[in-house]
């Protein structure tokens, strides 16, 4: 009778797993994955696929390439996350290279190059879809409008021949499909010297509100599903609480300043890609701060950077400069925000070498 | 750094709100405990032989007082201390002494260790044992706990007598700890259900010899069995002993609350500094298991003789409690209780601290508390660290366990250093909610040696260095005492020799001048 010998306690793990939480994530994902499909089409679900295929074999060739085991870390399903996040920013019926070379771009570049999972610097989803967005402009910027607006909209077979070969059925015009999205019309009615009533007023996106309602239900279904994720311990307050406040509070101040040209809290708050961002990708760990005051701070400067981008930049959204832009802060966060130890009076800065 | 406290702050008050629990992090482990607890202490056969090791306890290894072949009785010591840390130790039953040598123990490294062995005859004559006047000083309580050769009995094996302070009414408050967070280990459960006044009266005794005026038992409250006991014999006893504040303290279930640090947090709201003791608190904490021995080395006058412990686990076919002479080989304990397996995983202690077993004739030792044998499972496979911060918020202690994890792969002493590595306590919880399941605490046990060494090598440097300085300080004050004296020659030859060629007018010439 010999007893087998273990190598170090703990001896006992806990029920969670990378695969769990990344499944967890892609659960919380769902509300919104419907909600999107609800107003613009499956278009998104063929935006899955393609992106799916493409991360897919991206990261079973990079795993090669690098000598990893490629079934263990193929199936962490962090690319799906990665594909997720960046179908959710690219526009619905966007042609299919566009979301191949946003996914490879994310797992090629800004993920394996920097050393595969958990060793990436950068967001790769913020990556490869800022590769794609300074690449692309033109295509980036059509936005499918919301099939409750458009008088005769694609169906799926339509959206699917559209995605690969960028025909569409005859009688049906681009321009009667697409529009701005409410961020993009906010935006150029500004900068054309319009008030922000005359622009709630006439772009169709609006559909007569002041928040645009497919912006709205997307947001909420973001929310609930973030709030799943709080819920769950999956992500922390800080990152979403920070972003969020950062954002709101900005916009107060400048919108009681000048309500005719700076939009209010609610509106940055359930336009665009803010919610999408609060609890999906500022809240990314890998690329973001450790620390549990870090991650304020995180969420703060992500939220100050995306209004005033939003505000003052070229870009009608900034969720994936800002985020871009914070990863690049994160070691120096961290080493800044190191929290008491147990026993110990003060916080000590950890030191450089 | 204000933002930084007030996050601390709110992530406290939200544990504290939702747990009950006024420490950082934690975890809640599957406790199985319930397997162990359905029936009572029992008491197996004598093993054929008793292994008695001689490093019972932190410190040198105690001084064997026998020979080979010589017959002792029970409470007969057979090995005295070696001072500073060391508690003598007695023989558990009579028999005789049939080697002395090394054996192997305890000790994580599985390396043998020096023993003596005991081979029972089984008569279990015991030497007169003599009960002792309740000790009313400090310094009596102190001579009673060594030669009893009590030892922290949670674990730490840190000898008693020199936990506590050695002048009266330097400490207030003795905690009690019956925490008993690890999973699977009841002993102290079941020492608490069956023999309550044991741990009170021991607390009491100590306390009063300490001029202590408050006794705060900390137990968790998935022990409702052992608090009734304890509730029990508080009212009996209330009527004739009330010159001490008898408090039990029931605290939530939540691994680690059985360490020292964290149990004292929980029931006084204070932190222990890094660089100070319980003790400059005026709090000192005993064992459970350590008062019932101290209660019966006064009031019976007994030494360490025997020990409670657990023998549990998925593999053990009756698991149950037990109360072993010292030097029982676990083996012996688990054939008795009856192994479902030949190849269990065998550990002393509890999953989330235990350490392998490195052989089935290892011996029970006076800490131990557990044998958990459960069957292998395969193990998860490691991803790597996706910096979720899970680990950080499961440390007790606030530590930063994935940056240290980095610093520990790099042998970066200087930032494992300013993340305070050696405050780690290595309680697993950061491990056992790690996602990518990286076995984390043997990460920083390993980068612990690398700061001792790193720390070691320091000074060995320092020392170099000043020794170097004072050979050069010593070769150069040389040099310049012989400098000195050759100058003084000099000037003593030069002076003697214009003495000589002096001529008066010479000397006087400069008058002349002026």
């Amino acid at each position: 009778m010999q007893p087998t010998i273990m190598h170090a306690s703990p001896y006992d793990w806990g029920q969670q797993n990378v695969r769990k939480v990344m499944m967890q994530v892609q659960m919380a994902a769902t509300p919104a994955l419907l909600v999107h499909a609800y107003f613009f089409g499956i278009g998104i679900f063929v935006q899955i696929a393609i992106g799916l295929t493409f991360a897919f074999l991206a990261e079973a060739l990079m795993l090669q390439l690098r000598g990893k085991p490629i079934k263990p870390y193929l199936t962490d399903w962090s690319v799906v996350l990665t594909t997720i996040d960046i179908v959710f920013c690219l526009p619905p019926t966007s042609p299919w290279w566009i979301i191949a070379l946003a996914t490879l771009f994310a797992v090629v570049i800004a993920k394996h190059v920097f050393g595969g999972l958990g060793y990436n610097v950068f967001n790769p989803a913020m990556a490869g879809y800022a590769f794609v967005l300074i690449s692309f402009p033109a295509v980036m910027t059509v936005w499918h409008l919301p099939n409750a607006l458009v008088s005769n909209p694609l169906d799926a077979w339509q959206t699917i021949s559209f995605i690969f070969s960028g025909q569409l059925p005859n009688g049906i015009g681009l321009d009667a499909l697409t529009g701005a999205t409410p961020l993009e019309a906010t935006r150029t009615g500004l900068l054309n010297g319009q008030t922000l009533d005359q622009i709630m007023q006439h772009e169709i996106i609006f559909a007569g509100n002041s928040i645009a309602p497919s912006s709205f239900w997307l947001s909420m279904a973001f929310l609930v599903g973030g709030i799943g994720l709080l819920i769950k311990g999956i992500i922390r307050w800080q990152m979403p609480v920070g972003f969020i406040v950062a954002i709101s509070l900005l916009a107060t101040i400048f919108h009681s300043y000048d309500p005719t040209h700076y939009t209010n809290a609610a509106f940055h708050l359930l336009s665009g890609a803010t919610m999408l961002a609060a609890f999906f990708i500022i809240t990314d760990p890998v690329t973001g701060s450790t620390t549990p005051s870090g991650r304020l701070y995180f969420g703060i400067g992500a939220g100050v950077l995306v209004y005033v981008i939003r505000t003052w930049g070229g870009y009608a959204d900034a969720i994936a400069f800002a985020v871009l832009i914070m990863n690049m802060l994160v070691p120096w966060i961290d080493s800044v925000t190191v929290p008491r130890v147990y026993g110990h009076n003060n916080a000590k800065r950890a030191h450089h070498e | 750094m204000f933002i930084s406290r007030f996050i601390e702050q709110v992530d406290l008050w939200w544990h504290r709100l939702r747990e009950g629990v006024h420490f950082h992090g934690g975890i809640h482990p599957a406790q199985n405990k319930l397997i162990s607890t359905h029936q009572a202490i029992q008491k197996p056969p004598l093993a054929e032989k008793l292994i008695i090791s001689l490093t019972q306890h932190i410190g040198p290894a105690s001084v064997p007082q026998v020979t080979i072949g010589q017959r002792v009785l029970g409470g007969e010591l057979i090995a005295r201390c070696a001072p500073p840390l060391g508690v003598p130790i007695h023989a558990p039953t009579s028999g005789t002494i049939t080697d002395i040598g090394d054996y192997v123990t305890n000790h994580p490294s599985g390396i043998p260790g020096p023993c003596i062995v005991l081979t029972p005859d089984g008569l279990d004559e015991m030497l007169p044992f003599t009960p002792k006047a309740a000790p009313h000083s400090v310094q009596s309580l102190k001579a009673i706990l060594l030669h009893a050769g009590i030892i922290g009995m949670g674990g730490a094996g840190f000898p008693s007598f020199r936990k506590i302070a050695n002048k009266a009414g330097q400490i207030h408050t003795l905690i009690v700890n019956a925490a008993e967070c690890e999973p699977f280990i009841t002993c102290d459960d079941m020492l608490m259900r069956e023999r309550p006044h044991e741990v009170i009266e021991g607390a009491i005794m100590v306390a009063t010899a300490l001029g202590a005026n408050k006794v705060i038992i900390g137990i968790e409250n998935n022990k409702p069995e052992a608090i009734a006991a304890l509730q029990t014999y508080q009212q009996q006893m209330s009527v004739n002993d009330v010159a001490i504040e008898l408090l039990i303290s029931v605290v939530p279930t939540i691994y680690p609350m059985g360490s020292a640090n964290q149990l004292i947090t929980q029931l006084t709201g204070k932190e222990v500094p890094a660089d100070a003791h319980s003790t400059d608190l005026g709090l000192v904490m005993f064992n459970v298991a350590t008062l019932a021995a101290a209660y019966r080395a006064i009031k019976i006058g007994k030494p360490v003789l025997t020990r409670i412990i657990t023998i549990t686990g998925f593999a053990i076919e009756r698991p149950c409690n037990v109360e072993v002479p010292i030097g029982t080989p676990y083996e012996h304990i688990a054939r008795w209780a009856g192994l479902k397996t030949p190849h269990g995983t065998w550990l002393m202690g509890g999953p989330m601290m235990g350490v392998p077993l490195h052989s089935p004739q290892a011996p029970v030792i006076k800490t131990s508390n557990c044998l958990l044998i459960n069957t292998p499972e395969p193990t998860s496979e490691t991803l790597p660290c996706i910096r979720c911060g899970a680990c950080m918020d499961a440390c007790p202690i606030n530590l930063l366990p994935q940056q240290l994890y980095w610093h520990a792969k790099s042998d970066n002493v200087n930032q494992l250093n300013a993340l305070h590595l050696n405050d780690c306590i290595e309680c697993g919880c950061c491990a056992y909610v790690c996602p990518s399941h990286i076995p984390l605490v043997q990460y920083y046990r390993h980068a612990k040696v690398a700061v001792r060494k790193d720390k070691a090598e320091k000074e060995a440097q320092q020392r170099a260095k000043q020794r170097h300085e004072a050979q050069l300080t010593r070769k150069a004050n040389e040099e310049k005492e012989r400098a000195e004296r050759l100058a003084a020659k000099k000037a003593a030859m030069m002076a003697a020799d214009a003495e000589n060629n002096a001529t008066p007018s010479a000397a006087e010439a400069p008058k002349e001048l002026t």
